[in-house]
């Protein structure tokens, strides 16, 4: 029944703080505890585990998941199945800072190259409540009425000032000419973060139409990725920064249904779902 | 010292654009505090040569701070055939600021007829329009000035047409200066790669100029001398598709100069038609009006519509005679 391969290899990239170390915590302690339904059982660990236990502990926790330094090498390895298939799966655990430097810097470290050429799955983490808009002087006079006041100009600042949708279609420009492909076709999913924070009803495909309409056209034209699904999702599942957040929590008896996915076809709590769709050829 | 204003030229003429003296300007900085915000292709063209190798042995430089130099642009459309739009017109007429505004109008709305594929110029563009964004903190929009030592450069968009097919847009930006310079003495004509190669031509000219009569005869005049210049600079230009691209259009549609203007621009045409053989059209827009009431990305579609269609007229060429029958060297002469 399956059709994926016996090890795999997927890397998570995005910017800095946009999600990616949560959704590992998430995903570790989801796929070592039989709370929920999943795609992937987990049947083994490797006997280097000790970054898995602790992203899942301070997951489970609700403690703030520590920052990714810049020279990190951790990373993810489990030994998974789905049916009949058994498959040995890494994921490295790379810095914003390293993903953001394609952007500022336009250089990338020959490590990441490295890494990029052996993996044909790819995950981008946007956070959604942290998205910069291109909101030009006119907007502010539209939306004020006021005339922005005369400050000393500011020089650009890549990092800062560059709309969120400009940095990750430069991004992904960029890794689409490294990454191998399967079948001539790459393949990427979209994970948008913290999903809870979303005042209002959409599913995930229309938030980025609605958006990040520059992000929006340039995954529509497939000229460089040929399939794309986009998630929403929700893997802390609440507000960690206030202890009666915490404490809301903490109540739940099974920590994993914290965990919430939303796609175009629906909501459900399996993480292993992305990973799934990722390598399934 | 240098001044953070990239209008301003303090560092090389000594004089503030604001026309305060020496030290009172808020804006000067010593030269090391400087951030390059403003594209400089031709001095650091080299340093970011395709993927050359870092001093750091870990890493590797990858292209995409600079617009394209021609010989970049020359490297892609080997591989994939590209559309060339070259935008002309005198200083401060809006060429840079429309090519900013054209990428712009991608970064807010799907409402124009093509879609955004990507492009190998977005931190190029995103240099371009930060002194129109509130990040800025500018109390005006406004656009670096092109530098004419900077000569011809690319910006660059891949765009889903409405057949569904893939263009490739290589939108040419070169000083308003060079292009006058040209105006007096054509047999600097020759420089003028972008216009040769042209599928489209945008002859720009400021609107309200044109419908006043302290600047309308000077500005009909002005531009007259360009086009012509252009035409007789470079033959193959008749080739191209040509249009008058009438900016600033806010400032008088609607008003009782709308139509002064419109009598101008076909004055202009016909003139130019006249004495070339050379048909223009005459197209409207406003890169970025001055009032927030104005319909916004007025002209957009119509002129993005036209990047998409227009189409150098396909000459047949007579076969050349080269000078040696090796054929090496004969390669190198038809690729350059």
């Amino acid at each position: 029944m399956d059709n994926i391969p016996n090890t795999g290899k997927i890397l998570f990239c995005g910017l800095p703080s946009s999600g990616k170390t949560t959704f590992l915590g998430a995903l570790s302690y989801l796929t070592d505890n039989d709370e929920v339904e999943k795609d992937f059982e987990l049947i083994g660990l490797p006997e280097q585990r000790l970054f898995f236990q602790k992203l899942s502990k301070d997951w489970v926790g609700c403690s703030q998941m520590q920052r990714t330094s810049v020279a990190s090498s951790d990373k993810i390895a489990m030994h998974l199945q789905r049916g009949d298939k058994k498959i040995y799966l890494e994921m490295p655990n790379l810095s914003g800072e390293t993903w953001q430097r394609l952007w500022t810097e336009h250089e990338i470290d020959k490590s990441l190259l490295l890494e990029l050429e052996k993996t044909p799955h790819i995950a981008l983490f946007i956070h959604i409540d942290t998205i910069v808009v291109p909101m030009s002087l006119d907007d502010q006079l539209d939306i004020s009425g006021i005339n922005p006041t005369a400050y000393s100009s500011a020089p650009w600042d890549p990092s800062s000032h560059t709309p969120t949708q400009v940095i990750i279609v430069d991004l992904l420009r960029k890794i689409s000419g490294y990454i191998s492909s399967e079948n001539n076709k790459k393949k990427l999913a979209i994970v948008l973060s913290a999903w809870d924070t979303l005042g209002k009803k959409t599913v995930p495909s229309k938030f980025i139409e609605n958006e990040m309409p520059l992000l929006h056209q340039y995954l529509s034209c497939k000229f460089d990725f040929d399939i794309v699904k986009i998630f929403g999702v929700s893997a802390q599942g609440g507000d960690i920064s206030t202890p009666e957040g915490v404490d809301s929590l903490l109540e739940k008896n099974n920590p994993s249904e914290r965990i919430k996915i939303i796609s175009d076809e629906g909501e459900h709590s399996d993480l292993t779902k992305i990973l799934s769709w990722l390598l399934d050829a | 010292m240098k001044c953070t204003n990239p209008n301003c030229n303090f560092d090389i003429d000594g004089v503030c654009i604001e026309g305060k003296e020496n030290g009172e300007c808020t804006h000067l900085e010593s030269s090391s505090e400087v951030r390059l915000i403003t594209p400089d292709s031709i001095s650091l063209d080299e340093d970011i040569d395709d993927d050359s190798i870092t001093n750091e042995e870990v890493k590797k430089k990858i292209h995409g701070q600079l617009p394209l130099s021609i010989a970049e642009v020359q490297e892609r459309v080997r591989s994939r055939k590209g559309k060339f739009i070259a935008f002309v017109g005198p200083v401060g007429v809006g060429k840079t600021t429309l090519i900013s505004s054209i990428y712009d109008a991608f970064n807010k709305t799907h409402e124009l007829p093509v879609l955004f594929g990507g492009s190998d110029t977005l931190y190029a563009f995103e240099s371009l329009c930060h002194l129109a964004r509130i990040p800025s903190r500018a109390s005006k929009v406004e656009t670096p000035r092109t530098s004419s030592s900077e000569g011809v450069q690319f910006y660059h968009l891949a765009v889903k047409n409405e057949q569904n097919l893939r263009q490739d847009l290589f939108l040419s930006d070169r000083a308003g200066e060079s292009y006058e310079e040209v105006s007096g003495d054509i047999s600097l004509g020759n420089d003028l790669i972008e216009l040769s190669n042209a599928d489209l031509v945008l002859f720009l000219a400021d609107s309200e100029k044109l419908s006043v009569n302290s600047s309308r005869h000077t500005t009909r005049l002005q531009t007259n001398t360009l086009i012509k210049s252009m035409v007789e600079a470079v033959p193959e230009l008749k080739l191209s598709r040509c249009c008058l691209l009438l900016t600033k259009f806010d400032l008088v549609l609607g008003t009782e100069a709308e139509q002064l203007c419109r009598d101008e621009a076909e004055r202009i045409i016909k003139h130019v038609s006249e004495k070339t053989s050379c048909h223009i059209d005459i197209l409207t827009i406003a890169a970025r009006p001055a009032t927030p009431e104005f319909e916004k990305l007025y002209g957009f579609n119509s002129l993005v519509s036209l990047m998409s269609v227009a189409e150098r007229i396909s000459k047949k060429t007579e076969p050349r005679n080269y000078h040696t029958e090796r054929s090496f060297q004969n390669m190198e002469l038809i690729y350059g």
